[in-house]
């Protein structure tokens, strides 16, 4: 995909320096599969140059990565899939499909470690999933959106995000977005979240603290 | 030296004064809620009512979240009427002063000074289950600050709900993106 107007992108981000490049590329020297980071930024938005620079930074590392962005409300579709209500908006897709997992925000601080572990459980390989929680995926009838309110320098966040991007990732009924909340003020007001993680489920309930791929499961439907 | 946390509060049985009525407070009165314990040297003296008002400025905030204060002096139940029918300050106090004349609560509590026939300046934060969650300490003359002691007993009560795996998050406008910190070992 060729669009001039991502070409003032920077290539390289003073987020990602020479030494974690270098650790992304033995990690994803490993990937399986091409997969596809589809970000939606707002040129204007000084985070969404962040994310978009860093996104560049990050694919140069693994030729089986490519970013493709779009402009807010060029795609109306892909605006609703990944929420560009909250932006930037960046979601993970193999073969042009959208996988359920998605960024809000800049996955700096320990959050990177969620951002690699959901490219990698995406493309693979992925390490093995418990007999007993494939069983209960398998049951959910209803669609489950779980977002992920974290702050970068909270330890048990990434966990959490891990955890529900890889429900997400099992299970066509699971969706699961990273949401660095310090860029929200409106969602931090409307739920008045003073702790991370903190979950939200379907946009209703409120769920504190730090939870595995069981924990979470048990919240949904 | 010990420390008290998780420690269960033992059976006690004092006399109290509580809104103009003197009565019994046991052991069974502090569970099923979160209570504070919260001792000072003696009644008629001039730091203690200055702690005590605080406390109950903030005495509906503490009801709010469920929790009850319990004021302990090595007074009688007695003097404490006495005190709130000569003090303004006391007397606007709902909250119940437990009378300790004999020091047991105070002993239980390691906040005895047996020289003095005082209580040293010690906060006990008491969970439903009878356990102690949060303390301090202070020696005669340092006072406390209510709105601290409300924040703490709001902390333990989160904390109880919710577990302790939560961190605080103090977001400042302009806040920049920290810089990535890989550490996945074991994680892929």
């Amino acid at each position: 995909m060729s669009k001039e107007w991502t070409e003032q992108i920077p290539a390289e981000s003073p987020l990602v320096n020479e030494q974690l490049k270098a650790q992304l590329k033995t990690i994803f020297e490993r990937l399986e599969r091409n997969i596809t980071l589809v970000s939606i930024i707002d040129l204007d938005n000084g985070t969404c140059m962040e994310m978009a620079s860093f996104l560049k930074s990050v694919a140069s590392v693994q030729e089986k990565i490519t970013v493709e962005f779009y402009k807010i409300g060029e795609d109306p579709q892909l605006d609703s899939l990944l929420n560009a209500e909250l932006l930037p908006a960046t979601g993970l897709f193999l073969d042009g499909n959208y996988q359920g997992v998605a960024f809000h925000g800049v996955p700096g601080g320990k959050e990177i470690n969620s951002f690699v572990m959901a490219i990698v459980y995406a493309a693979g390989p992925a390490q093995p999933v418990e007999e007993k929680i494939l069983k209960k995926l398998g049951k959910l009838k209803t669609q489950n959106n779980l977002k992920v309110c974290v702050s970068l320098s909270c330890h048990h966040c990434p966990n959490v995000v891990a955890a529900g991007q890889r429900l997400a990732l099992l299970s066509p009924n699971v969706t699961c977005e990273m949401v660095d909340a310090r860029l929200y003020p409106d969602l931090v007001e409307k739920y008045q979240i003073s702790r991370v993680p903190a979950v939200i489920l379907n946009d209703g309930a409120l769920y504190l603290g730090e939870k595995d791929m069981e924990g979470l499961l048990a919240l949904l439907k | 030296m010990g420390n008290y946390i998780n420690m269960e509060i033992a059976d006690f049985s004092v006399q109290a004064y509580h809104e103009g009525r003197l009565k019994e407070i046991t052991k069974t009165d502090v569970l099923g809620h979160w209570s504070v314990f919260f001792f000072y040297p003696a009644d008629f003296t001039f730091v203690c009512p200055t702690e005590l008002g605080d406390l109950q400025d903030h005495y509906e905030a503490f009801r709010e979240i469920g929790c009850e204060i319990y004021s302990v002096s090595e007074d009688s139940h007695f003097v404490h009427k006495a005190w709130a029918d000569a003090s303004d300050t006391i007397r606007r106090i709902q909250y119940p002063m437990l009378g300790d004349p004999a020091g047991k609560l105070a002993s239980f509590f390691g906040v005895l000074d047996p020289e003095a026939g005082q209580a040293f300046r010690g906060t006990f934060v008491v969970s439903p289950e009878g356990k102690i969650k949060a303390y301090e300490i202070h020696d005669m003359g340092i006072g406390r600050n209510a709105e601290e002691l409300l924040r703490k007993v709001e902390a333990a009560k989160f904390v109880e709900e919710h577990g302790d795996q939560v961190c605080p998050a103090k977001w400042k406008p302009g806040e920049e993106t920290l810089v990535p910190s890989l550490d996945l070992v074991g994680m892929l």
